[in-house]
């Protein structure tokens, strides 16, 4: 019997090694078939079906023009990451398509695991979010062994190497991010145009990847501006921010303001602040939680910005573009790059048009999505893209007006907030 | 004749393949003290725990008080008057005395859903009050009191559920000289009330003395019973050993004899509460007994010695080398070794197998130089100690828990054994092991002798320390009394005269 | 000297060890320490770990480390908050919905040990998986709807602050002092935790006080649930076992009480604990050691040293 068990364990484990090795190869022998299969039956774009086309300019796809599309959020119980990844979810829903969406539940070293999952899953393509430099190229490399397309959402690396090893990537279709660094710079100057010297910074742990630029930015911004940081607080949680606002505050009694890097954080320090029965300082946050912008006007909370978190939406429209034959390419052919994706202000005067625009209902309708791609909209190329977030169409008061045109919303509602539409 | 209290027809029990417990039919009446005698492993506490409702019989009937008798459990034993102080179950030392004393019965101490702790302890108090069972601190926890007090405790909780049958299961073996004294006097005070007693002791002396009929058990068959009065001493050991116990028992030689070279030397050892100004030598082939009163330290002794005791000031060195022995690792180096009381808290490790705890005190030795063990010397040693030793196992990967007492004892101590030893400290060597067992031990002492080992040899057992030392050193008031010689002293008069 | 004086001396050096910390602390921030408004906030901070801790202290006395706590906090937190404000129950949902909750989650983790045979720690994390995914489905579909991952309890917190908060814990101590050390199901717990066999031998029934014990403490982890959920106004959804970064303080707390145990018993132990490890990361900040970093590396440096002080005299292994 003893010798059974230590028999059976030897088996056990030489088993699980033999399955492990297999997952740290490129793909299974049914997946290469499949992918061949694919290549071989798939049309290109939906729009020019008769040409088939397996080279990596073209796109996978598959008959129906329908697809399985793989996104990965960081975790759950951020509203940020959440709405990054519904964003991504509400365009892939609205070209018809079939998400799988994936938890990295807060590690990076998940986020490769969850990819090789999603491609094992049968995914045509991936809205990759990753924070990690040193990573960009391994999962650059496992979608080119999968033959997999991807497109870079939120995050973007730094490194002009990794750039162009990843530009000269066939599967790699383009990247969207935003200006992480201009919340932070928008808030600084915004503090310093309301003569804000003195601020106490409370951000989400050390080295988190949205926070960190934003607080970089802003940091440098302000003090090269003549501000003063009394004192940068990172925790893990926003119920913890509050205690260490609430300690920092007995050291640093009177800032000016706080500026809570995640809208978690803005809403934490408003209680701080009511706890230390501080009256004259004042919050600034960035992220546009429902309940940080309720906060509006009614409490120390004086600004909050954001982009909505569109970078989601926009690069699903890029990978869709490419699986729908229409890949949306720079005038050297090269794939899309944008890093400049900008916020927009919600003020306290058009928060319920705010929610009643971008909570109750989306900012873009469905029809108005699938007029992202060239497949629906011949006209829509590489350059309407970079217009549209030039001119952050996606802003509230641009999405306003387009609400005004479709008539959900009057002229006199829009001009009650300074929007003239006459 | 007194009325029956207790009887047994055919009580079987089996572990597995082993039968604890064959055909069992015992008469027990009141007032009386019935005696279990038997090696270790031969059923008696498998017996008791029967009785007691501890383990579930797998045959035969009891009666108590002419009715069918079969308890679900311990608790259910004491509504019917049968209690316990078992030999293994212990106190829970977190809680403090009194709630032990009344644990599983707190709510009779409780109104309006709080427990009246004073109450409890006055309770407790009264309980050891009633049968005169000495005083116990009660505002402490209970890990803090000694093993005597412990096990007093739990004599005391046995008498708190007002029993007419007590099972007594090896309770003296933990008790000292002046403790046991005590538990004499309440066995006669409870056997005078009309209630009973079912002993079971390892010590054949004091069976001979306090029980009024004894029943011999080996390999789970009952072989024996009958009154005290027709047993002789020899006749009992034969019974339950099968055999002549050969060879000597204590040593024969009424003389104080080791070599000059002092191995160990203690100067003025002392440790707060626990021990004064104890200053000795232990010398090369030396037995040098240890004995006291409860309380008098002679077990802070050994722990000292050791150097497990907080606050220790004092020299404890090797004469030779002029080594310090501050801690075990010392005491280890220095080629000593330590045995404590209590085996199976301080000295086994319960869950592992035997060879690991064979090994565990060779492994420094039996490693390579990058630390790492050959499993084939380790196997080796282990099974050539069993051996040696006669461990009664079913091998080397037999769980030291499963062990009975004797065996256990025999692990702890040869695994020392085997070492190149320069001297051993050994505090109660042979509690709760059995005639046979015991013998051996003696024999392995005797050899250690002769090959030159210093035995520091502290007992609770006045004929132990007078059969095998050459002198003793008798403990009072936790400073040495006064050190006798094997040439003239030793009569068990003059060291009580010493102690108290 | 007896017993009982030996350990009024020891309960003596250990106020004015900590009573001599607080002064030496207070003169190193100038003053800021020991300020009427300072200390009301410390306290305030010690009011969550506390409850979680007195509620760890039922559970895991008996043997059973739950690390599904913090998922249990967060979920019946945030259940309470929904019962609350989004279905209109006021203070009864708050408080009988978040305690309701408590108790059967804190059942549903014991009871998968208890009956299944599964090491406590291997089905608390099991179960903590599984109560963060419930809350993270719930934060997934309310951020698409609500434009918030989590329900803000905007209404019903006066149980997160100043006085109503001290006066709980003062209840709750009261409450947990008599049920672990005055009660029988308290003893119980206890024997079981010290000596399973004994406590068995005595016909104490194992498994119903061990989930009498989980009752129990689930209602203290429940009443930290409602503070922490009023305090603070939400309780974000984690994944990946980040639930239990919510009750890491709490541990710590535990694990000094444990420390010193022999001198003061746990209740009392951990609200001495509770009140020390939030007084540090107050020093801590006041003194502008890093958060995030530095204080946590303070912290981690504090409980080992606790540890080696409790044990200092003690030779042997301690587990």
């Amino acid at each position: 019997m003893k010798n059974f068990s230590k028999l059976f364990s030897i088996l056990l484990v030489l088993t699980m090694t033999v399955l492990m090795l297999s997952g740290c190869s490129g793909k299974k022998a049914s997946e290469d078939a499949q992918t061949r299969d694919d290549a071989e039956t798939t049309a290109a774009p939906a729009g020019n079906q008769s040409e088939e086309s397996t080279d990596s300019d073209g796109a996978s796809g598959n008959t129906s023009g329908t697809y399985k599309i793989g996104y990965n959020y960081f975790g759950s119980g951020s509203y940020a990451l959440l709405s990054l990844a519904n964003n991504s979810k509400v365009a892939i829903d609205a070209f018809g398509n079939e998400a799988v969406g994936m938890d990295d539940e807060f590690s990076v070293e998940k986020i490769v695991q969850d990819i090789e999952n999603m491609i094992s899953s049968g995914a045509d393509g991936l809205i990759i979010w990753l924070p990690a430099e040193s990573l960009y190229l391994t999962v650059a490399d496992i979608c080119k062994q999968a033959e997999v397309p991807f497109v870079l959402n939120d995050k973007i690396p730094s490194d002009e190497s990794i750039i162009k090893e990843l530009k000269a990537n066939p599967y790699f279709v383009g990247a969207v991010s935003p200006a992480n660094s201009v919340y932070g710079e928008a808030i600084a100057q915004y503090a310093l145009s309301q003569n804000l010297k003195t601020c106490i910074i409370s951000s989400s742990g050390v080295g988190d990847a949205s926070d960190t630029p934003r607080l970089e930015a802003f940091t440098k911004a302000f003090t090269e501006g003549g501000g003063e940081i009394l004192a940068e607080l990172h925790a893990d949680a926003a119920d913890a921010a509050q205690g260490q606002l609430e300690d920092t505050l007995v050291a640093n009694p009177d800032p000016d303001f706080i500026y809570g890097v995640g809208s978690d954080f803005g809403i934490a320090a408003v209680s701080a602040l009511e706890n230390a029965g501080n009256t004259r300082a004042v919050v600034l946050t960035s992220g546009l939680d429902k309940q940080a912008l309720s906060l509006l006007g009614n409490s120390p909370m004086k600004m909050v910005n954001g982009d909505f978190w569109i970078c989601g939406m926009l690069s699903a429209v890029v990978l869709q573009n490419y699986l729908d034959g229409t890949p949306l390419k720079d005038a050297n052919g090269g794939p899309v790059w944008v890093d400049n994706v900008m916020p927009f202000e919600v003020p306290a005067d058009k928060y319920d048009l705010y929610t009643r625009f971008f909570l109750d209902e989306y900012c873009y309708s469905n029809d108005e999505i699938k007029q992202m791609s060239g497949k629906y909209n011949p006209d829509f190329n590489y350059d309407a893209f970079i217009k549209l977030i030039q001119d952050q169409d996606y802003s509230l008061d641009k999405r306003l007006i387009q609400k005004y045109k479709e008539s959900k919303v009057t002229a006199d509602e829009l001009k009650a907030v300074g929007i003239d539409v006459d | 004749m007194a009325e029956e209290i207790l009887k047994t027809e055919n009580l079987s029990k089996s572990f597995g393949a082993t039968k604890a417990n064959k055909n069992i039919n015992i008469t027990i009446h009141s007032g009386s003290v019935f005696g279990l005698a038997g090696e270790n492993g031969s059923g008696k506490s498998t017996l008791a725990s029967i009785i007691c409702g501890i383990q579930k019989r797998d045959g035969g009937i009891i009666y108590k008080d002419g009715n069918e008798y079969n308890p679900a459990n311990l608790i259910e034993a004491n509504r019917l008057h049968v209690s316990m102080v078992v030999q293994e179950l212990g106190v829970v030392g977190s809680l403090p005395p009194a709630i032990n004393m009344f644990l599983g019965r707190t709510d009779e101490f409780t109104t309006g859903g709080i427990v009246n702790l004073n109450k409890m302890e006055e309770a407790a108090n009264k309980q050891l009050k009633k049968w005169d069972l000495g005083s116990i601190p009660m505002d402490c926890m209970t890990e803090e009191l000694s093993i005597e007090q412990r096990k007093i405790l739990e004599l005391a909780r046995a008498l708190s559920t007002d029993p007419d049958f007590l099972v007594l299961d090896e309770i003296s073996q933990a008790l000292s000289h002046d403790r046991r004294e005590i538990l004499y006097r309440f066995i006669k005070r409870f056997t005078k009330e009309g209630k009973t007693i079912l002993m079971v002791t390892h010590d054949l002396d004091e069976m001979m003395e306090i029980c009024d009929t004894i029943a011999v058990l080996r390999d789970g068959e009952m072989i024996e019973t009958k009154p005290t009065s027709e047993f002789t001493i020899n006749e009992l050991k034969r019974k339950m050993i099968g055999r002549e116990i050969s060879g000597e028992y204590y040593r024969s030689d009424w003389k104080e004899e080791y070599q000059e070279e002092v191995i160990l030397e203690v100067e003025n050892l002392t440790v707060p509460d626990q021990l004064k100004d104890i200053s000795f030598q232990l010398h090369k082939g030396e037995i040098l007994g240890v004995c006291g009163l409860s309380d008098a330290g002679i077990h802070s002794l050994g722990r000292a010695l050791f150097g497990m005791s907080e606050r220790r000031t004092g020299k404890v060195c090797v004469k030779t080398t002029k080594a310090l022995l501050n801690k075990p690792k010392d005491v280890i180096k220095a080629g000593g070794a330590y045995l404590s009381k209590d085996r199976d808290l301080d000295g086994l490790m319960l869950d592992a197998s035997l060879g690991s705890n064979l090994a565990v005190p060779s492994v420094s030795d039996l490693s390579g130089r990058l630390g790492f063990l050959n499993p084939r010397e380790v196997k080796n040693l282990a099974e050539e100690i069993k051996d040696s030793f006669e461990i009664k196992a079913t091998g080397i990967e037999h769980i030291v828990k499963s062990l009975s007492g004797g065996n256990r004892q025999k692990v702890n101590l040869s695994r020392w054994l085997v070492k190149d030893l320069k001297f051993i400290i050994l505090d109660c060597p042979t509690r709760g092991v059995d005639i046979g067992v015991k013998a051996y031990i003696y024999n392995i002492l005797k050899k250690a002798k002769k090959e030159g080992i210093g035995i520091l040899l502290i007992s609770d057992e006045l004929s132990e320390t007078i059969g095998m030392s050459d002198r003793i050193m008798i403990m009072r008031d936790r400073r040495i009394a006064g050190i006798l010689s094997r040439n003239t002293d030793f009569t068990e008069d003059k060291i009580i005269e010493v102690m108290l | 000297m007896g017993v009982k004086m030996r350990k009024l001396k020891k309960q003596m050096i250990l106020l004015g060890c900590i009573g001599a910390i607080f002064v030496i602390s207070n003169m190193a921030v100038d003053g800021r320490l020991l300020t009427w408004n300072n200390m009301k906030i410390i306290i305030t901070h010690a009011i969550f770990p506390s409850f979680v801790s007195w509620g760890m202290m039922f559970i895991f006395t008996s043997g059973l480390i739950d690390l599904s706590i913090g998922a249990n906090i967060l979920l019946s937190a945030n259940i309470g908050a929904i019962c609350a404000m989004d279905l209109g129950m006021g203070y009864f949902g708050l408080i009988g919905m978040t305690l309701i909750s408590a108790v059967i989650l804190e059942q549903l983790s014991v009871n998968c040990s208890v009956n299944l045979k599964i090491p406590s720690w291997i089905s608390g994390l099991g179960m903590a998986l599984i109560f963060e995914a419930i809350l993270t489905f719930y934060s997934t579909i309310r951020s698409k709807t609500e434009g918030s991952s989590n329900i803000t309890l905007v209404n019903y917190r006066e149980m997160g602050s100043m006085p109503y908060m001290a006066i709980i814990w003062i209840i709750g101590f009261a409450a947990a002092y008599i049920i672990f050390n005055r009660s029988t199901l308290g003893l119980n717990i206890r024997a079981i935790g010290g000596n399973e066999g004994v406590a068995k031998a005595m016909g104490i029934n194992m498994k119903k006080t061990m989930l009498s014990g989980a009752v129990v403490g689930a209602l203290f982890i429940g009443m930290a649930a409602i503070i922490q959920e009023s305090y603070a106004g939400k309780l974000a959804s984690t994944s990946g076992l980040g639930s239990l970064s919510t009750i890491f303080k709490s541990l710590a707390t535990v694990l000094l009480a444990q420390s010193f145990e022999r001198v003061v018993s746990m209740p009392v132990g951990i609200i001495f604990s509770a009140v020390f490890v939030t007084s540090l990361f107050n020093v801590l900040t006041l003194i502008g050691v890093p958060s995030g970093t530095g204080q946590e590396m303070c912290l981690g440096a504090i409980v080992i040293l606790c540890g080696i002080i409790s044990h200092w005299r003690y030779k042997g292994v301690v587990k």
